[in-house]
């Protein structure tokens, strides 16, 4: 089974999350560092998002996508 | 034939009187185009209405522009209601109108009421059904014509928000014959391509009837059933349609859509940064107060360490050494003190001491006192002790 891609919206929750339980919890060290390492790869997966967004703008064009090139049609 | 001369204002004066009695120009309706508009600052509003062949100048003072409905503006086909007459000073004559409706507006604003009516009826303007806008949208679908202003304000306003952004434009026509029929469609496209998260309908401002399709009721109902959040962004700021209040948010302009759908990449980049400090300064804090209770408890254990016991030893010994060795030297001169008291006690019984006041012992040579001249003549040799020593001699008798 295909696990779902956690959207960046559900990322941020989950740090979120991990910081509250750090800072209200009273975690072991294990457990504290545990967290700790979730929340830096979260963090390293929201980075990663932000920027392997392509930015592209596509035009549909008889049921394709094609490269939209604004300056062009203006 | 003799004219009378008359004086200006007596020719204007009698050419106002015939207006004034003529009883169609006294109360006319005209239809016309405003042009030369002027809003005073009295309140007094001057124009022309004019048609393709002619045109003429009309006030309305301010007293009647208080029931005015709209503003007028250049350009606006109107209806006026009033009289004509004269202006004595400058001998022209005027459209004094006292009531003014927008040509056309009045039916297209009554079927637009009574949609709006319906559509609230049925539930569609419902504030508790509308969608959240998704804040991190992976790509924005916009419906708009490929050509208008619309779509480079969206494009320009979402770029320079975040570089990285996704749209995929639906082109459709958005005025005329038609063109809700294809925003319709391209609501239905858009909600079946997965990674469109938000929907924006855009078109820039217009009049009434350029904006007429976005009060179409089955384009209602296709923005209501939308799976998918729409933001509509039709017209400017006053432009009000149906599809602003059945879409899940209205924004005034097509720019304000785009500003709401797509989020800043450097306020996400700084929410991130923020959120990784606060991940730091947790795990550090963590191990900070773990590493304090680990050195209470070592302080702890130092307060019960049996070094602390064996301290104390040392200091019991030293005082039973110390007491030991006062009650040892006290012992000791005791000791001492009876000694030399039996010594100046014996020395004061010393046999000796005579020997001091001149007298002296004989002895033989084993040692032995020789108290009598019995004892003396067995003698060859003896010791003799004097003060100052012991000396040996030898015995001659006299007389025998």
């Amino acid at each position: 089974m295909v696990k779902k891609k956690e959207s960046y919206e559900d990322l941020l929750l989950k740090l979120e999350d991990i910081i509250a339980k750090m800072e209200n919890g009273d975690l072991s060290l294990d457990e504290a560092i545990k967290y700790y390492e979730t929340g830096m790869k979260t963090c390293n997966s929201l980075y990663k998002i932000l920027n392997e967004a392509e930015g592209k703008i596509k035009l549909l064009s008889n049921g394709e996508e094609i490269d939209f090139d604004s300056e062009e049609k203006s | 034939m003799y004219i009378k001369v008359l004086t200006v204002s007596a020719l204007n004066n009698y050419i106002k009187k015939v207006m004034d009695n003529d009883y169609i120009l006294n109360n006319v309706h005209v239809k016309g185009e405003i042009s030369n508009l002027k809003i005073h600052n009295s309140g007094h509003i001057y124009f022309s209405l004019k048609d393709e062949f002619g045109k003429i100048n009309a006030v309305m003072f301010k007293s009647d522009t208080e029931n005015l409905r709209f503003t007028p503006e250049n350009g606006m086909d109107v209806e006026v209601t009033g009289r004509v007459s004269l202006y004595l000073k400058e001998g022209s004559y005027q459209l004094y109108c006292n009531k003014m409706e927008q040509v056309g507006i009045g039916d297209l604003y009554v079927a637009f009421l009574r949609l709006k009516e319906k559509l609230e009826k049925e539930g569609l303007f419902d504030e508790n059904r509308k969608k959240p806008i998704p804040p991190y949208p992976r790509r924005i679908g916009v419906i708009t014509s490929p050509t208008g202003a619309a779509i480079r304000d969206i494009i320009n306003v979402s770029t320079r928000r975040n570089k990285n952004c996704n749209i995929l434009i639906y082109p459709a026509l958005v005025q005329g014959k038609g063109a809700s029929q294809e925003i319709i469609k391209g609501i239905e496209y858009l909600n079946n391509i997965e990674d469109i998260d938000t929907i924006i309908i855009a078109r820039g401002g217009g009049s009434i009837e350029e904006l007429w399709n976005f009060n179409d009721e089955e384009l209602a109902y296709a923005v209501y059933n939308s799976k998918k959040p729409i933001i509509s962004g039709v017209g400017h700021e006053t432009d009000f349609t149906i599809i602003d209040l059945v879409s899940d948010r209205r924004a005034p302009t097509p720019s304000a859509a785009a500003e709401i759908a797509v989020p800043s990449l450097a306020e996400m980049e700084k929410r991130i940064e923020v959120l990784r400090t606060l991940l730091q300064n947790s795990i550090y804090n963590t191990i900070n107060s773990k590493s304090n209770a680990l050195e209470r408890l070592k302080n702890r254990l130092k307060l019960i360490s049996p070094i602390n016991e064996i301290v104390n030893s040392y200091n019991h010994i030293d005082n039973l050494k110390s007491k030991l060795y006062h009650h040892m030297k006290l012992n000791l001169e005791v000791k001492k003190e009876q000694l030399s008291k039996n010594y100046a006690l014996l020395a004061a019984y010393n046999p000796l001491n005579i020997l001091n006041k001149g007298y002296s012992i004989i002895q033989d040579m084993d040692n032995n006192v020789i108290s009598s001249i019995e004892m003396l003549k067995k003698q060859e040799k003896l010791n003799i002790l004097l003060k100052d020593g012991k000396i040996e001699a030898r015995v001659s008798f006299e007389g025998e």
